[in-house]
């Protein structure tokens, strides 16, 4: 009888020590559930960033390509009379300013590159709204509240 | 005598039987990697060059101020159809610097956003817009 109950006592010790183990098991797989739920929301953040950088980079790529088309447009303006522009014979006839206007314009080219490399705007580049004021050579960079009219 | 050796036995074999494996736990810590952080690069200021157009009609007006100007008489240049190539190429070079920075700070966004916040990127949404020259007379 005595051994009847200490293997009674026995088992139920045992279902309680099988009971607590399961208990604490159940409570890290909550854990890990929690854990992966957080990893797959990580993934999902990243997906996004992901996607807006690519988007905001192709966005930006497609405006500097539009910027080296506008490059090549100011070559072959069409003028008033219906002619291309053609700087050669400008500069044939009119050696003087079209020299003033191209040392000018290498001066905006250099200032240009600056601006590419990280060259916080001025003042004057932000505020510049009039043909006078901006930087022909890279308007899109150097002047962004320059308005085209 | 007997018994004295089956209690100790027997003593040997509930305790070894009551005994219970414990599970092996594996503890796995991430280890973040320490940012990078890289500077970029200072703004290289280009040196300011003078540009002289000639012709043939001004050609010997040119040298002869150069000689003035105690310049050698020589002239490296570009015909007017290769100088509208040089500035398309320099468009295209600084347009891949500016892709190259955008690529970087993407990056530095990505990786390392806390150190990225707050520093100002050569590009913004709204702040590159493409403009017309159509009507630039300059």
């Amino acid at each position: 009888m005595l051994m009847g109950a200490g293997g009674g006592l026995w088992y139920v010790q045992h279902l309680k020590s099988e009971n607590e183990i399961l208990t604490l098991n159940n409570a890290k797989l909550e854990g890990a559930v929690a854990e992966q739920q957080a990893v797959i929301e990580q993934q999902l953040r990243d997906i996004e960033t992901k996607t807006d950088i690519n988007k905001q980079l192709t966005e930006n790529n497609a405006k500097l390509t539009a910027d080296l088309n506008l490059a090549n447009e100011k070559f072959n303006k069409i003028n008033a009379s219906g002619e291309r522009r053609d700087i050669g014979n400008l500069a044939v006839n009119k050696p003087k300013s079209i020299e003033r206007i191209e040392r000018k314009r290498e001066q905006q080219r250099a200032r240009c590159f600056e601006i590419a490399q990280g060259s916080p705007l001025t003042e004057e580049e932000l505020n510049a709204t009039k043909k006078s004021q901006i930087n022909a050579e890279c308007t899109n960079l150097a002047n962004p509240n320059y308005v085209p009219y | 005598m007997q018994n004295a050796l089956i209690l100790p036995i027997l003593i040997t074999f509930l305790i070894s039987g009551c005994a219970s494996t414990k599970q092996l736990e594996i503890f796995t810590k991430e280890v973040e990697r320490m940012p990078l952080d890289l500077e970029l690069p200072p703004v290289e200021t280009l040196e300011q060059v003078n540009l002289i157009i000639v012709t043939s009609e001004n050609q010997e007006e040119v040298f002869a101020k150069m000689k003035e100007q105690n310049i050698d008489p020589v002239i490296f240049g570009y015909s007017d159809e290769d100088w509208e190539l040089v500035t398309k190429n320099n468009v295209r070079m600084r347009n891949t610097i500016v892709k190259l920075r955008a690529i970087i700070e993407a990056y530095k966004e990505y990786y390392e956003p806390e150190e990225a916040e707050g520093k100002n990127s050569i590009i913004k949404s709204g702040e590159f817009e493409p403009k017309s020259f159509k009507n630039d007379e300059d």
